[in-house]
């Protein structure tokens, strides 16, 4: 039996990866956030003093979150050429190799800081989810309804992954990664702080688009959590994880994103037409 | 008593049997696969503007339920928009047939600051009140009123006080309807009467 000693580069390059594309949404969420700020027609020494915190702190905040993510990047994908390097040293050019194929090996790949970010993603956000279920059970007469089922399923997975990563993340030990953990909570913190600052919706977007950008993270491990599950017997847990974890937190990006193009920016056309009438000649 | 409700919020609070109200709110349509409702339960969850009973059904807290109630069963209407030089603002302002009204302030990103009393005065003092205000100042401003019974699309009453402080008022749209000048007391007239002719948007 051949025991895989180190972290499998493969995966470590999917975190990388992952949190290339964190760092990314990051940034355009900056530029998106940043034309709005500077258009919306708010006016005012309360919009004046918004803008001068938007310039001077958040977005500097901002760009400090994507830096630090791609900076973890690249600490990864060089740890994951190391690793391919000390694996053929081993083995004589083979390449590093899977959990999957050694269902009883052990790997130093440190889920703990994905169970950690995961247990807090649920813990902040879980009432969210619980909440939305709640409303989508209860038939909570809204357009919410038309999305009910389709809503339930995914926080349904979502539990049920977290649920299962705590599986995962049990069946290994290891080393390292509290960089990884922090790195998911700078995305998630720094988003969300600078969304809080502007009102409720923006919250909302920017705390989504965080959880999401901390589930995408995840999702990346989807395959190391996976395997784990398969090797303890959990293809059930093994199926839904994928679908939580992975797909949900993609979902949830792509949901802050989205979300943030539907805000009305002029909320009273009858403003315009004021604004028509003080300037007739 | 104030609440502040986001669109997103309004999205899942003002059920489709409400359209006319989410259509005097302005709120953009959404399709079923929009994140925009998802995110109103999210909000109104974090805010705590939702409780849930022991028998695990969530209902809005009762100061969202109250101004809910009154935008969605509102009878008359009016909305008001402003624009001075450097700022604009715009309010509406609905009557519910229980004598409840509510007064809709516009914030940026799609908030509202929803403001609920009980009908004291007549809705068309209330807009003139709201009218004298603005304009009962020496800063040139314009005010566009439109109402549940406005004929068309952009009509309305307009008023505006010039850089010299002379009150000017147009009835229809606000490019190309005759102006009048009026003194500021009987432009006030004129929008509460303009008010009170239009604004009940259904019969009590």
């Amino acid at each position: 039996m051949v025991t895989t000693w180190g972290a499998n580069a493969d995966q470590l390059e999917a975190v990388a990866t992952a949190l290339g594309r964190a760092a990314d949404l990051i940034d355009q969420n900056r530029v998106r956030i940043n034309s709005q700020v500077h258009h919306a027609p708010w006016r005012g020494a309360e919009a004046d003093r918004f803008r001068s915190d938007w310039d001077q702190i958040h977005v500097r905040r901002l760009i400090s979150a994507a830096g630090f993510l791609q900076e973890a990047r690249t600490r990864l994908q060089q740890n994951a050429a190391d690793q391919r390097a000390a694996s053929e040293s081993l083995t004589g050019g083979a390449a590093s190799r899977s959990l999957a194929s050694h269902p009883a090996g052990r790997s130093s790949i440190d889920n703990t800081w994905l169970y950690r970010a995961a247990n807090d993603v649920v813990f902040k956000y879980g009432g969210f989810s619980t909440t939305a279920l709640h409303l989508v059970a209860k038939g909570f007469d809204s357009p919410l309804t038309r999305i009910g089922e389709k809503g339930a399923t995914a926080f349904d997975d979502i539990s049920l992954g977290f649920d299962s990563f705590k599986l995962g993340a049990h069946l290994h030990e290891g080393n390292t990664s509290d960089v990884l953990y922090d790195t998911g909570h700078v995305a998630l913190d720094s988003v969300a702080l600078v969304a809080l600052a502007s009102n409720p919706a923006g919250w909302v977007v920017g705390a989504t688009i965080g959880a999401g950008a901390v589930l995408w993270e995840i999702g990346a491990h989807d395959t190391a959590v996976m395997r784990n599950m398969h090797a303890a017997g959990n293809e059930y847990a093994a199926h839904h994880y994928r679908s939580a974890a992975g797909d949900v937190g993609k979902g949830l990006v792509r949901f802050g994103s989205d979300l943030s193009s539907y805000m009305p920016m002029t909320p009273f056309p009858e403003i315009r037409l004021a604004s028509r009438f003080l300037h007739r000649t | 008593m104030t609440v502040v409700l986001t669109f997103a919020e309004l999205a899942c609070l003002l059920p489709e049997a409400a359209s006319s109200a989410r259509r005097r709110l302005h709120l953009l349509e959404w399709d079923a696969e929009s994140p925009v409702p998802l995110a109103g339960v999210a909000s109104l969850v974090v805010r705590g503007l939702v409780r849930f009973e022991e028998s695990g059904s969530s209902v809005p807290v009762d100061e969202v339920s109250s101004v809910i109630a009154t935008i969605a069963n509102a009878v008359a209407w009016v909305q008001i928009g402003f624009a001075r030089e450097n700022a604009i603002g715009g309010i509406q302002i609905c009557d519910a047939e229980d004598g409840m009204r509510v007064e809709a302030t516009a914030q940026p990103f799609g908030a509202f600051a929803f403001t609920l009393t009980e009908a004291s005065v007549p809705l068309a003092n209330a807009a003139g009140v709201a009218v004298r205000a603005f304009l009962g100042t020496d800063e040139s401003g314009a005010v566009f009123i439109k109402t549940g019974g406005a004929e068309a699309d952009g009509d309305g009453l307009a008023v505006r006080q010039t850089d010299t402080g002379t009150i000017e008022v147009a009835v229809g749209k606000p490019d190309d309807a005759p102006i009048r000048e009026l003194a500021l007391d009987d432009a006030i007239a004129a929008v509460e009467s303009y008010v009170d002719a239009t604004s009940v948007t259904r019969a009590r």
